[in-house]
């Protein structure tokens, strides 16, 4: 324990902000009530003592002129930026009878919770869930704006949402593909974790991108590829990998539904009750020893991983027959003129990959952001099992952050009473249940860590046909921004640095993340504005927990992950599990929790929509879309270093380095638009437009143009980058879990204006 | 001239470096700096910053970053009339702030622009290295808060340490060579592919 520990003036706490699980440990140097310094905490392994650039600009959040400072009801119309200053029992009260009128009125999961992103913070987030669950509202699922596809994928594959290896295992790869993410700029924890792996034991870093990302630049090999044919890519390399016989058939067979049969024409597994009356549901595969069917979980068995056949009249393939197939049209010639990667280039890859063994994929969100990205990764999943890389060190193919292992005490929060439960609505279905009443009405929405119509798809929808549809909006926020124009009372929260609560991360750490300061002027935590909302409620008796009262519930899960926490040792330094000082591997038993315990790159849910196989789908809008002609440019919206997603988007430090809003673009396109470095141009489409400053990037695959996502729509010339944007749901997708929102699969028009 | 066993320096490995802008912030938080930093982040790769020298499939982008060098003859100190600017026996070279009186003539004297007025006063700034935190045996705040790791602290002249140990093993290079001011900060690069 440093020295620095024993001066009273210095605090410890954590960022939660949102690097997808990785939060940083900070020490806050505190003189009075303000706080002077802001600086990286210790770890027991001090490779994680850092924190970002972001992190560092927090106390420029806390100490900001514009912040919200009381709540602040509307006067005069929506989104015409007239307040009055009320007290906070005001705001209450109106909320509150607001939202009775709203329940009498339209039941009570008319009142949508909009939880978007809490980022480490739990506790902020559940005492949502327990306010929504205690009065029967709605929980608005925020995966969809973004982070839904890649859960969707992990759910039909190995059902479960999240899981996979911890980042430091990386070391144990020989080669390391980093598919659509850039960590360097999302998770600088995870791009550390990369770059120690091959220092110290040579693994190679490939990154594959549409554009040559910070990330791109610090691997060994850089691979453009264009937007939204990632599945192309996985077909492309499976064909070259079975081809050349690099496959790994006893994995296959052991481990996924490779060996299992099914039925060309429906789709589904073959069951035993298919063949034999009074039959199981066990599902079968072709035993080579009698020349049969057999139910796979005989031992004595021994499946034929590549067989078809004929079964009372019906044709059955097991389905790695069918993926061999369908890859089998994905020559490195077809695959290169569907992605534009050279086909020798993609023939390399597919070599290296499956013979240098083991090698890894980490991935992200950013892939997974077109309108089948669950399909790119569910392909990117299956290429991992044709090598048989999963549950074993070094391989895998992982999604964000990784591992999912501590088991915190959620039933307080989701389940507080048996009785207790709230509507679950993803949050691409909210624009329907607001504008048209389905699947249920929602009338009264409160946005809490969103900015909602800066950061959802097709921001003029929102603005125009969906928010005034609803009777009562609340917005929740620091500052007011582009969601607070257009509701009807705004609350003003605290920063990180005034409350208290319990943060994941940095895996495979635990963090409190320790009050510091009072909250500023009348700014409150989440926690307390539920807590008084509540009494106004008539639900006191439910919410009388203080936040440090409410990090010790979460922690009293009395499960073995988490032996040994305690709240005053979280106090002293973040809580790691000792089973977690190797880095962690998931699925190292191979037992996985889907219905037929195996690997599911077949998912015969999905045959209705041809999708069980793990196809490739074109993106919905790219070249193969007659919309090319009129909008030729593929619009993709990239993380900022300068900011996480829209916060920290008016912080002058940051802005003092990246003042405006760019259109970064390849000068071959910019040339034939007449566009120089600087000029203002409008990107546009149908649906809307944004007006800002041309950067010319060589770096950015032709055909494609990037605005950093976040930008409030102030910032802009006009319009704003969600005004581009659509919010259709793909069925695949909500068959499975949750649609997400297609971001980077749009096409625009880009013109130099005056 | 120095003759010591203590020569404080930096080696930034630009293979590590991810232009993260985290140092830059890192000063401005250390030194309570509100406009500006003593540290800058230079783009090696295309003109415009955080763009990538060539075309696809060549392409390739590093990042510098960038302050005060902590010459071994800094031309700073040789200008300066009022004697402000002073070498200690370490290497580090410091601004007296009392005895500035702000002619910037250091300002135009350094060759890597390291030197800047500040906005109160008109007193010449520029990176200490952080010599407060150093002389608590601490690292400075850039290279403490440095995401990628890539900058490295430490007394060059020590055989036995990490500094001394990189050098041994890697190429480096230090800016502007040819003006002979034997800074304390050397750059590792591989070479382009």
């Amino acid at each position: 324990m440093s020295e620095t520990y024993k001066d009273a003036k210095i605090v410890r706490t954590a960022c939660p902000y949102h690097c997808s699980g990785n939060s940083c440990g900070v020490l806050a140097h505190v003189q009075g009530d303000n706080i002077t310094k802001l600086e990286p905490a210790e770890f027991p392994d001090n490779r994680f003592r850092r924190v970002c650039l972001r992190g560092l600009s927090s106390l420029q959040l806390l100490n900001h002129p514009d912040r919200l400072k009381y709540p602040l009801k509307r006067v005069g119309n929506r989104g015409e930026g007239k307040w009055a200053r009320v007290t906070w029992d005001e705001a209450l009260d109106t909320i509150a009878d607001n939202f009775k009128k709203i329940q009498e009125k339209h039941g009570p999961q008319a009142i949508a919770w909009v939880l978007g992103g809490p980022g480490g913070g739990t506790t902020k987030f559940g005492i949502y869930c327990r306010f929504a669950a205690l009065t029967h509202g709605t929980r608005v699922s925020c995966w969809g704006y973004g982070d839904a596809a890649g859960p969707d994928a992990m759910l039909a594959t190995f059902g479960t949402h999240f899981q996979g290896h911890d980042t430091r295992d990386s070391r144990n790869s020989k080669i390391c593909i980093l598919w659509g993410t850039n960590p360097a700029v999302t998770r600088p924890f995870q791009m550390r974790h990369f770059m120690r792996a091959r220092e110290s034991t040579g693994v190679k870093l490939v990154a594959i991108d549409p554009i040559f990302s910070h990330s791109a630049a610090r691997c060994d090999q850089y691979i453009q590829i264009r937007p939204g044919t990632d599945s192309a890519l996985a077909l492309g390399m499976m064909q070259v990998i079975i081809n050349n016989n690099l496959h790994d058939k006893d994995y296959l067979t052991k481990n996924t539904v490779g060996p299992l049969l099914v039925n060309t024409v429906t789709g589904q597994f073959l069951r035993e009750k298919d063949l034999v009356s009074e039959g199981s549901d066990k599902y079968m595969v072709w035993d080579r020893v009698n020349a049969q069917p057999a139910p796979q979980d005989k031992p004595e068995v021994a499946p034929v991983l590549d067989h078809s056949c004929t079964l009372k009249g019906a044709r059955y393939e097991t389905a790695f027959h069918m993926l061999s197939e369908l890859a089998a049209q994905y020559t490195p010639e077809k695959t290169s003129e569907i992605t534009d990667i050279p086909s020798d280039v993609i023939r390399d890859l597919a070599i290296e990959y499956a013979s240098n063994r083991p090698s890894s994929i980490y991935t992200n969100m950013g892939v997974q952001r077109t309108y089948h990205g669950d399909l790119s990764f569910r392909t990117i999943l299956a290429l991992a099992a044709v090598c048989g890389y999963y549950g074993v060190k070094g391989g895998g193919a992982s999604l964000g952050a990784g591992p999912k292992t501590y088991v915190l005490n959620w039933g307080y929060f989701l389940k507080p009473e048996e009785w207790a439960t709230y509507s679950r609505l993803p949050i691409l279905n909210l624009y329907e249940a607001l504008e048209t009443g389905k699947p249920f009405p929602v009338k009264g929405v409160w946005f809490a860590f969103i900015n909602f119509v800066n950061q959802s798809p097709n921001s003029n929808k929102i603005i125009k046909d969906v928010l005034p549809k609803a009777d009562f909006i609340v917005d929740t926020d620091l500052f007011m921004n582009t969601t607070g124009q257009y509701s009807d009372m705004v609350l003003p929260v605290c920063t990180f640095l005034e409350h208290s609560d319990l943060v994941g991360g940095p895996f495979p750490y635990l963090q409190l993340q320790q009050r510091v300061v009072k909250p500023r002027y009348e700014s409150k935590s989440d926690v307390n504005i539920i807590n008084a909302l509540a009494e106004k409620m008539g639900l006191k008796e439910y919410f009388h927990k203080s936040e440090e009262e409410l990090v010790e519930t979460f922690i009293d899960s009395k499960h073995p992950s988490l032996e040994g926490i305690s709240m005053d040792n979280l106090k002293q330094g973040p809580y790691a599990s000792k089973k977690f000082a190797e880095p962690f591997v998931a699925w190292t038993d191979q037992k996985f929790p889907t219905r037929t315990g195996r690997i599911e790159f077949y998912a015969e849910k999905l045959a209705p929509l041809g999708e069980a196989l793990p196809v490739y789908k074109p993106p919905k809008e790219g070249r193969e879309n007659p919309l090319v002609k009129k909008y030729p440019l593929v619009f993709v919206q990239r993380h900022s270093n300068f900011r996480t997603h829209s916060m920290y988007a008016n912080v002058s430090w940051l802005l003092e380095l990246n003042p405006e809003p760019l259109v970064e673009m390849n000068p071959v396109d910019a040339r034939t638009r007449g566009i120089n470095e600087g000029d203002m141009v409008l990107v546009y489409n149908d649906r809307g437009k944004a007006k800002l400053k041309a950067r010319l990037n060589e770096g950015v695959k032709a055909g494609v143009v990037d605005i950093a996502q976040g930008w409030w729509f102030h910032q802009f010339g006009e319009g704003g980058f969600n005004c581009l944007t659509y919010e259709d749901r793909n069925p695949a997708q909500e068959l499975v879990y949750e649609a997400n929102s297609g971001f980077n699969d749009v096409l625009v028009e880009v013109e130099k204006v005056g | 001239m120095q003759n010591t066993a203590k020569r404080y320096g930096f080696i930034i490995n630009q293979e590590k470096c991810i232009g993260c802008y985290t140092c830059v912030i890192a000063c401005k938080m250390e030194h309570q700096i509100d406009k500006g930093s003593y540290l800058s982040l230079e783009t090696e790769g295309g003109g415009n910053m955080d763009t990538p020298a060539g075309t696809y499939p060549g392409l390739s982008m590093h990042f510098r970053p960038h302050a005060c060098m902590h010459c071994e003859k800094p031309p700073c100190l040789e200008v300066c009339p009022s004697g402000a600017i002073i070498k200690r026996e370490d290497g580090i070279v410091l601004i007296e702030e009392d005895s500035c009186n702000g002619c910037s003539l250091c300002v135009e004297a350094c060759p890597y622009q390291a030197i800047k007025l500040g906005p109160e006063g008109q007193i010449a700034k520029k990176c200490d290295m952080c010599v407060n935190r150093v002389d608590k045996g601490l690292e400075p705040f850039c290279a403490l808060c440095c995401e990628g790791e890539a900058i490295l602290f430490g007394n060059i002249k020590d055989k036995a340490g990490a500094a001394a140990e990189f050098l041994a093993r890697n190429t480096v290079r230090v800016l502007k060579e040819e003006c002979g001011t034997a800074p304390a900060v050397y750059y590792h690069k591989k070479a382009v592919r």
